[in-house]
């Protein structure tokens, strides 16, 4: 740039927004006008911005608002709680060893009671919401030129073999492509992704976008930095091996132009490709048909926070940015962004269509999955409960506990249910008669009322999403779910463990694995 | 769904929550109203000396389930229905539930009687008729197992008539997976429920008949499922208690055939059953057959229609087949309660068919008083028909005899709650004087039959129990309050 000139690159010299905003903001300066692709432009920005990008992609949240961060696991209040506790729990263990074991039993079978219970009216209203959309969304396909910039992130990291493929999903979304805006988050080390995605040659609306090496190196940090250069009005997020359905986009496009002005983000359902692979792949399609068909709806239909999927929530662009993007230090990010929203005032809905992706149908590569997933859960709960009062405060007590039930619920879940079941089989196998001392009275019968009628629900309700989606020949593995639990508490116990030891380490998981092939979906 | 739920205007939706909110607090009221004039009425007969057996049973397990004594589960875990013993022990008390419950139904009728399109002067007629006929009045009073046995099996039916309406607004799964879920509560509830889940799954194969056998088989398998759940957990608590997962089907105690009425109960055949079913249901309820036969007059389904409205019949039929029928009229309270669901679904009603409604409820309402009048019932239910219309006792040997064996156990437990010292034991069979321990309101000190104690007292009563009550030989607890020992 001179003193009485301004070089700009620009896709399209006919345009002239540019000019007069240069006008405005340089009167009296020169216009030179360079023309260059969307990619040129982008390299441009990166290669002026990138540290500013990166900082703000690890820090910003931070920044603003600390509080809201995972980048400290316990505050001071938090381990003095969890100290006191100890020590009341120690005391309360010496004097009064049978009482406070019984009292510990009788909360514990309580809190299930009261778990199953709310996931019941849940189930029930979200089977009760239609499937079938009356087809409203369609007539946005002949308004082609009505439609809005469309930005895709898709966070890529040592997966060259999946690129053809994704790039091949992404040509099929039924959205006009010069709407499209897909950006490719590669990290910059990752070389052989990088050239794989340049030999698969992709079509014009995708831009490679080179993540700088730096830590913490999680899917949150990318995807904010990716945020940076996002054009459109809307933003959603798939992982490489997706196959989202073609008409997602303007099914999301559709709810937010009817939606209320605080709709802040809509998640498709998710969904697995080869589920029929193994007993792990029907496990995980079993729950997350009821997750995503049953349980979002329900929590959609009684307005609570909805703790967002990992890939394929929609969002309002600018709300983003305002929300503060993902915490790169929260390895559950997603989740943590739902209940930020809350926090603010604004609601996350839920669309009918869903994105198949690959079950993973490995029993380590799915417990180390499933262990970030959990570990994100507790750093959820921390974050949102270091101030419980200023948390009722904004989300509302209804909400509150809600999210109480849903993130602290699953965690306790998952945790206590080795102990009860070992209980269980160790008063079958012996029939102990010290037990007594576990559940004198009422507790008792509320054990029994979790025991036979508790599993039987969580069974049922599993089933009823299945049921849904037609996948018949998954039913009776339904009754396999009290074995897959399990697993759930082996993640949940290594989850508590890198927590204390390696809070922010994001547990890749591996990804083309199965022998199923994408196109049979 | 977002777009689902953004459909319609704001006028019509806050029109809409207005009206909501209107219905909600009738229905309020209503529930409000019931619960008052249920407690009124049940501490009224209460106090003229009246308590149903269902009750008392019910009532006295839900005690011992509380307070013990220990092990009190080797007591109750044999119990049937254990949803009633856990729900009366929950709620403190059988009555409670047996108010609240009622409420349900009754404000559950009201609501359906108010969607009829026919004017209010109709809809209040017949909600009195209903409400004022003894078997559905009996049934609030006395019978908690019936009462909710009429709330599910309402949802039952009214959920599988949107399977039978193609225009129906709800998800078909939605429908199937709540008919599994409201019928597996009836598996807690009712015998009878057990036998019956074969007939509700032919039914529901029928009414899916435009589906594909695939989904078929998945539907009756998730509804099954459920269903043998609950059956499962019931078979469960029997073990657990007496190692035995069958011991309600024969243990005394167990409330499925309540003691005392040994001489009442009925069995026949299924040919038998269906005939004696239809008669009874003609003779005590037969605005029930007038509006089965006229559904399947209108009906284009005859065979879904005609499948559907047998449910509670078949249910019947299993009751009379297992030999667990009494005469006992509450139990036709259910065909009542089901009135208004089916008038519901008749495609019109003009003016000559609400006089032919009207008529038939009112011949239902004098059949089953004549039936009450003739003394063709339990002991339990003459009892309470003499003393809601003030007459006198009838001169028969088993009337005499129950009322006889009521007031002495009154007069036992009074004498027991005021001589009783706190340190003093009381040796009880609860097999048979249940009624006694529940006028008793503690089972402090009390030595039942579940506990290792009650064998050792019974032998060296002078050492350990300072009362006894014990069915003696031939007489029917005679008591003789001589010396402390009854």
């Amino acid at each position: 740039m001179g003193e009485r000139s301004l070089q700009v690159v620009v896709r399209n010299p006919f345009n002239s927004v540019v000019e007069s905003i240069v006008h405005r903001k340089f009167p009296h300066t020169e216009l030179i006008k360079v023309l260059g692709t969307e990619r040129d432009i982008t390299a441009l920005l990166a290669q002026y911005y990138q540290k500013d990008f990166s900082d703000g992609a690890i820090y910003q949240l931070l920044q603003r608002a600390p509080h809201e961060s995972a980048a400290r696991v316990f505050t001071l209040p938090q381990l003095l709680v969890l100290y006191g506790l100890a020590v009341v729990g120690l005391w309360l263990l010496t004097h009064h060893f049978w009482a406070t074991l019984a009292s510990i039993m009788l909360v514990l079978n309580l809190f299930f009671v009261v778990a199953i219970g709310f996931k019941l009216v849940l189930s029930v209203q979200g089977l009760k919401i239609r499937q079938q959309e009356h087809g409203r969304w369609e007539t946005l396909i002949y308004k082609p030129q009505a439609l809005p910039i469309y930005t895709v992130l898709v966070p890529v990291y040592n997966e060259p073999e999946v690129i053809p493929i994704l790039i091949e999903a992404l040509r099929k979304l039924d959205y006009p492509q010069e709407k499209l805006d897909v950006l490719l988050l590669l990290e910059e080390k990752d070389i052989v992704t990088l050239e794989a995605s340049r030999a698969a040659n992709p079509p014009g609306f995708v831009r490679f976008i080179l993540i700088p090496d730096s830590q913490p190196k999680t899917k949150p940090k990318a995807c904010n930095y990716g945020l940076a250069f996002a054009r459109g009005e809307y933003l959603t997020i798939y992982d490489a091996e997706d196959i989202p359905d073609p008409d997602q986009l303007l099914k999301a496009v559709w709810a937010f132009k009817s939606g209320p002005p605080n709709l802040a983000c809509v998640q498709a359902a998710l969904n697995y490709f080869n589920r029929e692979e193994n007993f792990l792949t029907r496990m995980f399609t079993l729950e997350y048909s009821y997750w995503f068909d049953c349980l979002l709806p329900g929590l959609e239909a009684f307005q609570l926070p909805i703790p967002l999927g990992g890939t394929s929530n929609h969002f309002r662009t600018d709300l983003l940015r305002e929300l503060g993007g993902w915490d790169p230090f929260n390895v559950t990010e997603d989740a943590d962004l739902g209940i930020r929203a809350s926090q603010r005032g604004y609601v996350v809905g839920v669309i009918n269509s869903t994105t198949y992706e690959e079950a993973n149908c490995q029993t380590k590569n799915w417990i180390r999955q499933r262990s970030r997933w959990i570990k994100g859960y507790m750093q959820t709960w921390l974050v949102h409960n270091r101030n419980p009062w200023r948390s009722i405060r904004k989300l509302g007590l209804k909400n509150w506990l809600g999210y109480q039930f849903f993130i602290g619920g699953t965690i306790v879940a998952f945790l206590s249910g080795p102990f009860l079941w070992l209980l269980y089989f160790y008063w079958l196998f012996t029939r102990g008669t010290w037990l007594v001392h576990l559940f004198p009275g009422w507790t008792l019968y509320i054990s029994l009322i979790c025991l036979l009628l508790g599993n039987a629900l969580g069974i049922y309700l599993n089933m009823t999403a299945i049921f849904r989606r037609r996948y018949f020949r998954l039913l009776p593995y339904a009754l396999l779910n009290p074995i897959y639990w399990q697993l759930h508490s082996m993640a949940a116990y290594m989850a508590l463990w890198q927590l204390f030891t390696k809070p922010f380490y994001w547990e890749k998981t591996q990804h083309g694995l199965s022998k199923v092939k994408k196109q049979t979906v | 769904m977002v777009s689902a739920r953004l459909k319609s205007k704001p006028s019509d939706r806050s029109s809409r929550t207005l009206a909501h909110r209107k219905q909600g607090a009738a229905v309020f009221m209503v529930g409000v109203v019931t619960v008052i004039g249920l407690t009124s009425l049940l501490m009224g007969l209460d106090w003229q000396g009246y308590t149903a057996q269902p009750i008392a049973f019910l009532g006295s397990k839900a005690m011992v389930a509380v307070q013990g004594p220990e092990p009190s589960f080797v007591a109750t875990g044999y119990a049937f229905p254990p949803l009633l013993v856990y729900g009366s022990a929950l709620m403190r008390s059988p009555v409670t539930l047996q108010v609240f419950s009622g409420a349900l139904l009754v404000g559950l009728e009201i609501w359906q009687m108010g969607k009829l399109r026919v004017a209010r002067f109709w809809q209040i007629l017949w909600t009195m008729l209903i409400l004022l006929h003894p078997a559905f009045g009996f049934m609030l009073l006395r019978e908690p197992v019936w009462v909710i046995t009429a709330v599910l099996l309402w949802i039952v039916l009214q959920l599988m008539w949107h399977l039978i309406e193609p225009d129906n607004e709800l998800p078909v799964s939605f429908l199937i997976v709540l008919v599994g879920l409201t019928f597996s509560g009836l598996q807690l509830l009712r015998f009878e429920a057990w036998l019956g889940l074969v007939w509700l799954l032919v039914i529901l194969w029928w009414l899916l008949l435009r589906e594909t056998w695939q989904y078929r088989v998945a539907a009756l398998f998730l509804v099954g499922t459920m269903n043998l759940f609950a059956i499962g957990t019931c078979l469960y608590l029997n073990w657990l208690a007496t190692d035995d997962p069958l011991a309600f089907l024969y243990q005394p105690g167990s409330g499925l055939r309540l003691p005392g009425l040994d001489s009442f109960w009925v069995q026949a055949g299924v040919g038998e059953g269906i005939l004696k079913a239809m008669s009874l249901i003609v003779q005590i309820a037969p605005i029930y057959g007038l509006l089965m036969v006229w559904l399947l007059w209108q009906t284009q389904s005859h065979v879904a229609v005609g499948l559907l409205l047998s449910l509670p019949m078949a249910l019947m039929v299993i009751t009379l087949w297992q030999g667990l029928y009494t005469p006992n009229l509450s139990q036709f309270g259910v065909y009542l309660a089901l009135v208004p669901l089916l008038l519901g679904h008749l495609p019109s009603l003009q003016s000559w068919r609400k006089l032919l409604i009207t008529l038939g409820l009112g011949i239902s309402l004098l059949c089953s008083g004549w039936f009450l009048q003739q003394n063709q019932v339990i002991p339990d239910e003459i009892v309470l028909w003499r003393q809601l219309t003030r007459q006198a006792l009838p001169e028969l040997q088993s009337v005499q005899q129950f009322q006889q064996q009521a007031i002495e156990q009154r007069e036992i437990a009074a004498y027991l709650f005021q001589a009783k010292q706190p340190q003093q034991h009381i040796l009880l069979d609860d097999g048979l004087h249940f009624p006694m321990m529940y006028f008793l309101h503690y089972t402090e000190g009390l030595i039942l039959p579940h506990q290792y104690e009650f064998q050792v007292a019974l032998e060296h009563p002078e050492e350990r129990v300072d009362f006894m009550v014990i069915t003696g030989g031939d007489r029917p607890c005679a008591p003789k309050i001589e010396s402390g020992v009854c």
